[in-house]
């Protein structure tokens, strides 16, 4: 019998050569399922199950979001709303060095608060966004990053799909995790803001601002009337419709698009050529990050079936180093398991095992709850394969590299790790909304 | 020698059924041991639910305790498991299981069994009350298909969601109530769920399904020592277990507040004949008619 | 006169052109469905139980049309760490290698995707959900998509090896 850490490099290890001798990474998840399946799943039956599988994790409805949030950003991008919404930023915050990255964090959390889907998230504003920033002149670090780090919010901040699944699988009170991972969604935003302040400020040249010439009131409001409030349609007609119940929040994307589309039109500026340009491109970003997907669910699925996960989650609650030091063990496996596996299947997984610990540890379940879907936001940003990450790749302008893409996650990476550490120690961060709401 | 068996179950390790696939894997291992096993390799995080049935069939893996109603498109007749009041033994006598046996072999399934949870009916949960079957008329209930037959029947207007959407969905008025167990579940839906309708319907059972190849490597008299351990002995018990479920289950929904709405004896009455008449004649739009008559006779006084 | 070969490569290239624009108008029809879906349930139309099982099939069609143009175009998502540091010749190797275990995983799965089909159409399998469609409709894009994909692959390894000659 192999350990479980040698049955996780003997699969995981083959996957990244792969990866790193340039095979498309949706085609190295399927070498690997394939030759995976030959081994563990009895021979060609095995492969079969490759092909029923990958048909199964594509044709889910959870992924709906993503491709119509593309719409969205396409839409937004192509038909210039976005650039409008930045130019009247210019107007209002041309000296502020840095707004177009705080604006990211902002739309991140604005977005949240309207989608439970992260990839979601980061298609639409990676495509909408990040084009335009790099032709004002920011550098990757301050255009990836924020929305890499931003993005990731949408399943901090109801609603929020995830953590209704970490609800059911661990039986917890959904309502009460709703409410206590608002705290910590913002806590990390303020993180975000912070570095990036801190940032461009110790390296100006990351996110250039411009001496532009003070600009009369009447224009200002003027853009803002313009250019800003009807985008109010736009978050109406995501949010609006989740919160009168016309919509779940996978159908909004849809109502989302629509309105984008009813947008640009009024507007004047849906051509034909807008208009295809927008499904083409959504639909080409859709077809990377699905194919990845695919893949992606099949290997994991491979991987628990090999009980290597399984082991490492009983290694660690057998670990003889007291019940703090255990918790952020759990949460630095979920992480590490987040590198390279879907959330869903590590909740699956982790979740039936650690969630009596806590208990018997007497801590607070909700707490944890909070804590581990920070953890499951931080693994899905982190290198080599989180899947966060080939999102962006997919959206992010050509010639982003990876390496790129990597060095941009990393410092927001380090801020989660940083929230996860102040919601340790100050549990009441989680704890008190939630007594607040529940007396 | 001792023969290893991969076996994959609908549901995660600690969910509340999978106390059902753990007593059976449990004990068949320790009744048969030196000769038989059973590896319980996970659940979903393992294999998609909806294809393991024919993931078993393939041979991808040995064993599957699944749901009935997660395979019909491989056997129609799967899902009738669900349609009786009648609880295992009761069912036991009349033939059911041998004739499932074939039509299973038909697909080249074995049907090894099944795990029983007769007591685990499926009740609809609302976040509107309503007073009696009548004021069903019109609400929006989330169904799975097995379910859909029924609540068209009662004039509610049926809607498809993925799971994780029911929550919101139910919060936010985009559905009236879905239908679902009693057992597991109550504290989590805490808030969004207002009422609960007694009485239930149906009843709940899991079907053991086994490779053929895999099966039919075993040598023969154990395979029928198996059989026998499986349904005379092992399912009977297994069928027992479930009271105490049922009754934390109360308790969880009492404490998440959830008001729990009694039919007059008239409504309920016929609530059950509603469920057993619609479902049983959407069932032989896809077995025929001939097996629907048998399998109902069996399955319905 | 453009040899057989270009010819052939040509042919491929409509076609996988076609299939993507056939997938890009799926995606529209899906998010049009949706859409409807919300504005006629909002107004007390009843629900259509279909929509979301149909939208849920638009993605596998979405993704196995729309695969083979973007691997044509280089466009699939890469870890491009280390390939990028490469010197030509290395990169052309490295690209010969990649595009012969590609070759190898579109084939593999295309053959066992037919084969998959086929076993579907025989048994007769319906997918368990409210439409019950026959399942070798839904499986049977598979295949296609990875077949020309490839073919795609065959493509890149040609060019790769006439680099790695020259
Ligand atoms: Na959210
Ligand atoms: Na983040």
């Amino acid at each position: 019998m192999l350990e479980w850490y040698s049955v996780i490099a003997l699969v995981v290890g083959p996957l990244l050569v792969l990866m790193i001798l340039g095979l498309p990474v949706a085609f190295s998840f399927l070498a690997v399922n394939i030759v995976g399946s030959y081994i563990l799943l009895g021979g060609m039956s095995g492969v079969r199950q490759v092909v029923m599988n990958t048909i199964d994790s594509v044709s889910s409805f959870t992924l709906v979001p993503v491709a119509l949030f593309m719409i969205m950003g396409e839409g937004m991008f192509q038909s210039r709303i976005a650039i409008d919404l930045m130019d009247t930023l210019d107007k209002w915050f041309g000296r502020l060095r840095g707004r177009l990255a705080f604006m990211a964090v902002g739309g991140g959390v604005l977005f949240s608060s309207l989608t439970g889907n992260s990839m979601g998230a980061i298609a639409l504003l990676g495509s909408s966004l990040v084009p335009e920033m790099e032709k004002r002149g920011y550098k990757k670090p301050m255009t990836l990053g924020p929305i890499l780090g931003s993005a990731g919010l949408a399943i901090m901040i109801p609603p929020s799909s995830l953590a209704v699944v970490l609800g059911v699988v661990a039986e917890l009170s959904i309502g009460r995790i709703l409410i206590g991972i608002i705290v910590p969604g913002l806590l990390m935003a303020v993180l975000y803001t912070l570095y990036i302040y801190v940032r461009v400020t110790l390296e100006p040249d990351l996110a250039p601002s411009f001496d532009v010439e003070p600009v009369p009131m009447s224009e200002k409001l003027h853009a803002t009337a313009v250019n800003i409030l009807p985008l109010g349609l736009v978050v109406f007609s995501v949010v609006g419709v989740i919160f009168l119940g016309w919509a779940t929040p996978s159908e909004a994307a849809a109502t989302g698009a629509f309105a984008t589309l009813a947008l640009a039109a009024m507007k004047r500026r849906l051509t034909w050529n807008v208009f295809s340009k927008s499904i083409l491109g959504s639909a080409n970003i859709s077809v990377m990050v699905l194919l990845i997907v695919s893949g992606a669910v099949t290997f994991t699925q491979l991987l628990a079936f090999t009980g290597a996960t399984f082991g490492m989650v009983d290694a660690i609650i057998s670990l003889d180093i007291g019940p703090g030091a255990i918790v952020l063990t759990m949460l630095g496996a979920v992480i590490f398991l987040g590198m390279f596996m879907g959330p869903l299947p590590i909740m699956l997984i982790t979740l039936p095992i650690f969630i009596p610990v806590i208990l018997e540890f007497g801590f607070d379940p909700i707490w944890f709850a909070a804590m581990y879907l920070v953890a499951i936001e931080t693994g899905s940003t982190s290198p080599p394969l989180g899947g966060a990450l080939f999102v962006m790749k997919a959206v992010a302008p050509k010639g982003t590299t990876m390496n790129e893409i990597y060095r941009a996650a990393t410092p927001f990476i380090i801020c989660d790790l940083a929230a996860i550490l102040i919601l340790f120690f100050v549990p009441q961060l989680v704890t008190f909304p939630v007594e607040y709401m529940f007396r | 020698q001792e023969y290893t068996m991969n076996a994959v179950t609908l549901a995660p390790r600690q969910a509340d059924i999978s106390r059902g696939f753990a007593m059976f894997i449990d004990e068949v291992n320790a009744e048969f041991e030196g000769e038989f096993k059973i590896n319980w390799r996970g659940g979903p995080e393992v294999m998609p639910p909806f294809g393991q049935a024919e993931a078993v069939r393939n041979g991808a893996m040995d064993i599957t305790f699944t749901s009935p109603s997660y395979y019909s498109g491989l056997v129609p007749a799967s899902s009738t498991m669900n349609l009786s009041f009648k609880d295992y033994d009761d069912i036991r006598g009349t033939g059911y299981y041998e004739r499932m046996n074939e039509l299973h072999a038909e697909q080249d399934l074995v049907f090894l069994g099944e795990v029983p949870a007769t007591d685990l009916a499926f009740h609809v949960f609302l976040n509107t009350p309503i007073e009696t079957l009548d004021d069903l008329d019109g609400l929006r209930i989330r169904v799975f298909p097995t379910l859909l037959p029924l609540v068209k029947a009662l004039g509610g207007e049926p809607l498809v969601l993925p799971m994780g959407e029911i929550y919101t969905a139910m919060e936010r008025g985009t559905i009236d109530g879905f239908m679902r167990g009693t057992v597991g579940w109550a504290e989590q839906f805490q808030g969004v769920v207002t009422h609960v309708v007694y009485p239930g319907v149906y009843r709940a059972g899991f079907p053991v399904l086994v490779n053929q190849n895999a099966w039919n490597e075993l040598p023969e008299d154990l395979r029928s020592r198996i059989t026998t351990f499986v349904r005379d002995d092992l399912a009977p018990r297994i069928d027992e277990i479930w009271a105490e479920d049922v009754a934390e289950g109360v308790g969880q929904m009492e404490k998440a507040g959830f008001e729990v709405i009694e039919l007059s004896g008239e409504d309920a009455a016929r609530l059950r004949e509603v469920a057993i008449e619609s479902a049983w004649t959407e069932i032989a739009k896809t077995t025929g008619d001939d097996v629907a008559a048998e399998l109902r006779g069996m399955l319905v006084d | 006169m453009p040899s057989p070969y270009h010819r052939l490569q040509r042919l491929f290239s409509r076609l996988n052109l076609w299939l993507a624009i056939l997938g890009a108008c799926i995606l529209f029809f899906a998010a049009t469905i949706i859409f409807i879906e919300v504005v006629s349930r909002a107004f007390g139309a009843g629900s259509r139980l279909w929509v979301i099982e149909i939208s849920e099939y638009s993605l596998l069609y979405i993704t196995f049309l729309g695969a083979p143009y973007l691997l044509e175009k280089n466009m699939h998502v890469t870890l491009d760490l280390v390939y990028n540091s490469l010197s030509t010749g290395w990169k052309a190797l490295a690209q010969l290698v990649n595009s012969i275990v590609g070759l190898a995983v579109c084939l593999v799965l295309a053959v066992v995707g037919i084969d998959v089909v086929l076993d579907q159409v025989e048994t007769g399998v319906r997918a368990t959900t409210v439409m019950a469609p026959p399942k070798y409709w839904i499986t049977l894009v598979l295949p296609l998509g990875m077949f020309l994909m490839a073919v795609q692959f065959l493509f890149q390894a040609v060019a790769a090896l006439r680099t790695e000659v020259s």
